[in-house]
This record gives structure tokens, C-alpha cells and sequence, in this order.
């Protein structure tokens, strides 16, 4: 390394056209906490991916667009990679409550699957930066791939206002965002609907005819159709064709942008997903020379900043942190593994 | 055996620095402090042991550099550090803030880069004064990482550059001086024999195992540089271990560390003749394992009236 250079690279701060969603957001970091969470909702929403709700703890800053937080795997030895934590982005809040849609993959998020409804869960949130909000004349893309969409679902809420006042976001007027959402194939499109008549059917069965309805029911609900709402706007795109446009979620978004978007408008590109979707709306926001956020991933062992595990390569030299540099990261930041 | 129905004493002399418990954080998993301020009580923890600092800044190796293994962490984090200059100006600041005492590790390339690092941050905080906590209250000499070509390692394992740069350390400094030991080495008892002839005030050991994981699928190792430092319950054994064979043969205090996650973990090191303790790994899966396990350790001291930390290790039932 060239003598001098800094070679823990400091994140080049994105221009912030207009401070974050949240007002703590623009000059320090909200505190984060450690705090057992009642989980409220855990159910199936599509093949392999589950939905989790969770009760947000009172007087701790709502989570906004982007940020993530970490679950301990309880139940998990740590012989059975029960040892670390696992991170998880925020995929919606409202109402007091928190929404993650996860993947199963392998013991964690197994173990979260099989996590009853009525138990607590050992999280630490809100971790890590956010998505900055749009300028009010800006054409906006957002893109999500797989269990990236998570992230957009709520980014996307923001912006219509889905339950101002819960949510703790400050509402831009009548913000409108492309959604483009990818997935595999059609049976991985999460349907929130048919979730929570499994879940009602399910409470009334225990409830006996819902008379004594949780004190989470309308709460579960309300998230519910509010990203099913959301979901309903998207573009789909899948790889087998079995929905939507057959393809990249990337080649949905340049299709349509070529169509719709006046040469003259001022883009933005938001996304999150697999690193080479991730690589190809940098290179394509870079030619258009439009300001974009990308949501990256790694493995994480504090989540907090403190051990330097997570770290990304750099554009600049040196590395990133994803969790407390990113996992947000402006155009051009990362070199992305393609 | 009677039970105590008072306080235990939990105080530890390391050399000039008394620890208020035992109970501290290990180097690399706790950051420089701030970073965890918003979930730890760090004023009330025995000891902050600070992630390396190298003279230069280190942007640290390729990644990934986590894996977790059955029990363990594998990391190859390559001692990423912002650098003396920026430890001085940005973290010195924080560190003074603390109410624990502070404890640098340092790591260097070549002998005398420990001696430049340490001699720097003397000059920047000036001599201890009696019974004043400053910015940093002590170093601990990372002679042992594995995960640098050079230096680290290459200098835990000789006796001779063990003792010399031990020695040349302590010229320079009246704080605390903690020797970190490898495990990845014949005999460790030789070589905290030499840091204790080189006149530290304590040793600590282990710093990681060297380990390596293979994915089978893609056949590459699951770290980008192949091995890397063996963390977690896994190497509990092997610390328990290493701690009972140094302090058998030296004098000074030896700081216990390797998968300690609750407080039964750090009763066997305290058993087998450590001093005191540090948490690392566990702290990423519960940042509020360090003062769960002081808890612990008073609740076990307070049940079977034991009044002092230091006569625990002569409770250990075992010919020697
Ligand atoms: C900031 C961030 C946000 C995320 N958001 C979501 C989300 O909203 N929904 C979702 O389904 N997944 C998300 N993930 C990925 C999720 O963390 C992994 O799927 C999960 O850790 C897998 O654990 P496992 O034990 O089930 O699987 P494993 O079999 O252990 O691992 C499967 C894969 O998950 C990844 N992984 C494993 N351990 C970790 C770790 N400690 N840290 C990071 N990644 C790891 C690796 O790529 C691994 O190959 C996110 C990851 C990050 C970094
Ligand atoms: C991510 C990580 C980073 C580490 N960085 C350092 C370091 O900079 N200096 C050092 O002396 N030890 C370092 N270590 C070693 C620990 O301080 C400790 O010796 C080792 O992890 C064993 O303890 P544990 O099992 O409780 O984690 C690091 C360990 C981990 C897991
Ligand atoms: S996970 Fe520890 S620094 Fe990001």
C-alpha cells in the first residue's frame, strides 16, 4: 500500500440530496439495543420463504428503509452453528410492529421457521445505515432480487405512506417509485393475503370463533395488506417465465426505463439482491449517471461494527463494512463480485 | 463450606494496574469500545482489551473472512486497524471517557515497530499517575496472531525475540505489560518463561488456533485466504489447557481466554490458575455475556464463601 493512504476505507458519504427518512438519521446514529422481542406472526408466505412480525420495544427509534438487525438462533447449540447471529432486513414496520421475510436455508433460519408464535426473541436493532429518500423530481426504479425484496417492500411503503404515523418515517407527498421485483419462478411470490387467512383460520381454531382475539390481530393485519399493496404494484419478473417478464429482474428494469422514462428525467436506482444483479445496476447507473443505492450482503459476526468480518471490497482501495458502513452503499462504492 | 453474605473481592493486580474484576473483553471482538457503548455497561467490565493497533494502517485480508465451524469461528481478519496516528487522534479521545481500564494491544512487523507504537502513545498520555485510570491503563503484546505473514506469529513462537521484545517494551513503559501467547506452539510454558523473564506483568493466552474449513461443493476453502484463527467454544479445551501448564511455570498473573461463553467456562480457567478472564467470541452471539459472567462468578464465590478471587485457583482438587 502506498505509504499514507488510509487503507481502512472510510465510506465516500453519499451526497445526501435530502436527509434520511428519519430525522435521527441525518447527523448521528440512533441507538441500537439488545431486547427480547414477542413474536407476534411467523408463517409460510410463498415456497421456503417465511414471513416474521415482531412487537417493537417502546421508546427505541423505529427501524427505517434499509437498516437490518440480527436474531440469536435460540434453540441452537452452538455445535449446531447456534454460535453467531444472524442478520435480517427490515421488510416493513407499522403500528408498533416489525416485518422480516427470510429464506430457509440452512440451521438459522430453520430454527427461526420452527420459532413459535407467543415466544421472545433475542434481537439487536436497528443496525446499519438506509436507503436516503428520493428528490420530490426524480423518476425512481427500485429493484429487488430473491429474499432481497424485503428492503424495497419497505422502501416502496414509505414513499405511499402506508401508515404515516406508525411508521415513524416522514412522508414525502405523493412519492411514486417503480417497483421491479424478480424472483426464481412464480410459486416464490409471497402471497401476504393468503397468509393471514391461515393465520385468522388458525387463531380461530385455538381461539375458539376469535373471541378473544390476540391483542396483535389488527396490528398482523394491517402490515399484512399493506404489503400485499405494495407487492400488488410491482413489476415481476421471473427466470422460468412462470409470472410476469421472463428474465432478469435487470432486464425488466432497462425494458421498461427504455419505454417510459423521458431521456431528460433525473433517475434513482434503489436494490437489493444477489451480488450480480447488484454489479449490473451499478455499471448501468453509472452510464446514466444516476445516483443509486445498493443494498449489499456478507457475513456478519457483530453486526456492529466492531470486528471487521464483514467486509466488502472497495472501489476506492481497502475494504467496507457491509454492517456499519453499508449495508447500504452509494453508486460506484463497491467492486461487486459479478 | 459457608456461604458468604458478603461482596467477594474481585480485584485483580496486574502489575501497577489493579483490574476492578475479572472479567474483560478480548482484543479484535470489542472494537475500540465504542462500538458496542450502546449495549455494554463498559465502565462496569474488568478490562477493554482494544482490537491491534500497527503503526501503519491495515485494510486487513480479502474476504470472506468468517466462517463458523462446529463450536467455532473461523476469521481471517487480517488485523484491519486504523493505524497509530488515527488510534491517537480518534480513539484516545474516547477511551479516556471510559470508567474501565483500558488495555492497547499492539502488534508490529518488526521488533521495533512495538517499541515505536508504545512509545508513541506514552508520549501522547504522559506518566501514570497513582490511582488515576487514563486513556489507556496498559498494553498487551500480540505476539501470537495468525493471520499476518509477518511479525504476529513468527514472533510468539521464539523464546529469544519473545523475551527481547518484551524486554525492550518495558523500558519504555510503567503501565501494565501483558504478553499475548499462541497456542500454535510446541511448548508454550517457554515461551511465557520468557516473557516473564523479559519482565511482563502478566501473560494471556490463547489467541486463536490456526483452522481451515473446506466447502466441498465449490471445493475452496470458506475463507479467501485458506486458514485463518480458530475462535469459540472449540478451543476451550486447549486454553483451559495452555492456561494450567503457564501457570504452573511462571510467577506472574496469567489472563485466561479462548470460548468462554458463561460462567462455568470461566470458573475452569480461574480453576486451572488464571487471574483473571477475557470474553471474545461470545460476544458476538450476546453482547451481555461479559457482565452475565461476573455475575456468575460472584454468585459461584458468594455460595461457597469464597472471599477473594485470587484463592480460587487453590481450589482446584488436583495433584500437581
Ligand atoms: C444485511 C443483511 C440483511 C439480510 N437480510 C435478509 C432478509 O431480509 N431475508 C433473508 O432471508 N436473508 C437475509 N440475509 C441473509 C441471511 O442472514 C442468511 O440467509 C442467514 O444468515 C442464513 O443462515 P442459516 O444458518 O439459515 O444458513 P447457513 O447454511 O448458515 O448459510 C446460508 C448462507 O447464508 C449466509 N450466511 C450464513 N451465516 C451468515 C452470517 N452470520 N451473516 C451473514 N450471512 C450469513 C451465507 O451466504 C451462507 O452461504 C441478510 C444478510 C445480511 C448481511
Ligand atoms: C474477529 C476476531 C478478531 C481478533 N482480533 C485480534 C487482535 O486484533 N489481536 C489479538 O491479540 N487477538 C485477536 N483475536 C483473538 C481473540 O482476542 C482471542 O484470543 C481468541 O478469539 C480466543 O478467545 P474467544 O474464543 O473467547 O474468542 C481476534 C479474534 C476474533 C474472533
Ligand atoms: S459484522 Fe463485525 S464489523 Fe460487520
Amino acid at each position: 500500500m502506498a505509504p499514507g493512504a488510509s487503507a481502512v476505507a472510510t465510506i465516500p458519504v453519499p451526497k445526501l440530496d435530502r436527509p434520511g427518512p428519519s430525522p435521527d438519521n441525518a447527523d448521528k446514529k440512533p441507538m441500537m439495543r439488545q431486547f427480547n422481542a414477542p413474536v407476534v406472526f411467523n408463517q409460510v408466505v410463498s415456497q421456503g420463504w417465511k414471513l416474521l412480525a415482531f412487537s417493537w420495544p417502546e421508546g427505541l427509534t423505529p427501524p427505517i428503509p434499509g437498516q437490518f438487525f440480527t436474531f440469536n438462533p435460540q434453540g441452537l447449540q452452538a455445535g449446531e452453528a447456534g454460535l453467531l447471529r444472524r442478520p435480517l432486513a427490515f421488510a416493513f414496520f407499522g403500528r408498533g410492529l416489525a416485518f422480516a421475510l427470510y429464506q430457509i436455508r440452512g440451521k438459522a433460519t430453520q430454527a427461526l421457521a420452527a420459532f413459535a408464535e407467543g415466544g421472545s426473541l433475542d434481537l439487536i436493532a436497528p443496525l446499519g445505515n438506509s436507503f436516503p429518500q428520493p428528490l420530490a423530481d426524480e423518476q425512481v426504479f427500485l429493484a429487488g432480487g430473491g429474499i432481497g425484496i424485503g428492503p424495497l417492500l419497505y422502501l416502496r411503503s414509505s414513499f405511499h405512506g402506508v401508515e404515516a404515523a406508525g411508521a415513524g418515517v416522514s412522508i414525502l407527498p405523493s412519492r411514486t417509485g417503480k417497483l421491479f421485483l424478480g424472483f426464481r419462478s412464480a410459486s416464490q411470490i409471497p402471497s401476504f393475503t393468503l397468509a393471514a387467512e391461515r393465520w385468522e383460520k388458525q387463531n380461530q381454531e385455538a381461539n375458539g370463533a376469535a373471541r378473544h382475539p390476540k391483542p396483535y390481530r389488527q396490528p398482523v393485519l394491517a402490515g399484512l395488506a399493506d404489503l400485499q399493496l405494495c407487492l400488488d404494484q410491482a413489476f415481476i419478473a421471473t427466470d422460468d417465465g412462470s409470472k410476469g417478464f421472463k428474465g432478469t429482474v435487470v432486464d425488466a428494469l432497462l425494458q421498461d426505463s427504455a419505454q417510459t422514462a423521458p431521456i431528460a428525467t433525473a433517475t434513482r436506482i434503489y436494490a437489493c439482491g444477489p451480488a450480480p444483479m447488484l454489479s449490473a445496476l451499478d455499471a448501468l447507473a453509472l452510464e446514466r449517471g444516476s445516483p443509486a443505492h445498493l443494498s449489499a450482503e456478507q457475513w456478519m459476526a457483530c453486526g456492529v461494527g466492531a470486528c471487521q468480518g464483514c467486509v466488502l471490497p472497495a472501489r476506492a482501495g481497502g475494504y467496507l463494512r457491509a454492517c456499519a458502513d453499508g449495508p447500504v452503499f452509494p453508486q460506484g462504492a463497491i467492486l461487486w463480485k459479478a | 463450606m459457608e456461604s458468604l453474605n458478603r461482596e467477594p473481592d474481585l480485584r485483580v493486580r496486574i502489575g501497577p494496574l489493579v483490574l476492578p474484576n475479572p472479567v474483560g473483553v478480548a482484543s479484535g471482538t470489542f472494537g475500540y469500545g465504542q462500538e458496542y457503548q450502546d449495549l455494554v455497561d463498559i465502565d462496569a467490565l474488568g478490562a477493554l482489551y482494544t482490537k491491534a493497533v500497527s503503526i501503519d494502517p491495515k485494510s486487513g485480508n480479502r474476504p470472506p473472512r468468517l466462517v463458523e465451524t462446529p463450536s467455532g469461528l473461523i476469521n481471517s481478519i487480517g488485523l484491519a486497524n486504523p493505524g497509530l496516528p488515527a488510534f491517537l487522534d480518534e480513539k484516545i479521545p474516547y477511551l479516556q471517557s471510559l470508567g474501565c481500564p483500558v488495555v492497547v494491544n499492539v502488534v508490529g512487523e518488526t521488533e521495533s515497530e512495538y517499541t515505536t507504537i508504545v512509545e508513541a502513545i506514552e508520549k501522547r498520555i504522559g506518566v501514570p499517575r497513582e490511582g488515576m485510570k487514563g486513556p489507556v491503563d496498559g498494553y498487551e503484546l500480540n505476539l501470537s496472531c495468525p493471520n499476518v505473514e509477518k511479525g504476529g506469529m513468527a514472533f510468539g513462537t521464539e523464546p529469544e525475540l519473545v523475551e527481547r521484545i518484551t524486554r525492550k517494551v518495558r523500558k519504555i513503559t510503567r503501565r501494565a505489560l501483558v504478553v499475548k501467547l499462541s497456542p500454535n506452539v510446541t511448548d508454550i510454558a517457554q515461551i511465557a518463561l520468557a516473557a516473564e523473564a523479559g519482565k511482563a506483568d502478566a501473560v494471556s493466552c490463547i489467541n486463536t488456533v490456526v483452522g481451515m474449513a473446506i466447502d466441498v461443493k465449490t471445493c475452496k476453502p470458506l475463507i479467501a485466504r485458506g486458514i485463518g484463527g480458530l475462535s469459540g467454544p472449540a478451543i476451550r479445551p486447549i486454553g483451559v489447557a495452555c492456561v494450567w501448564k503457564v501457570a504452573r511455570a511462571v510467577r506472574i498473573p496469567v489472563i485466561g481466554l479462548g470460548g468462554i461463553g458463561c460462567a462455568n467456562d470461566a470458573l475452569e480457567y480461574l480453576l486451572a490458575g488464571a487471574s483473571a478472564i477475557q470474553v471474545g467470541t461470545a460476544i458476538f452471539s450476546n453482547p451481555r455475556a461479559p457482565l452475565e459472567i461476573l455475575e456468575g462468578v460472584k454468585t459461584w464465590m458468594r455460595e461457597r464463601g469464597v472471599e477473594k478471587l485470587k484463592d480460587i485457583p487453590s481450589l482446584f482438587r488436583f495433584p500437581s
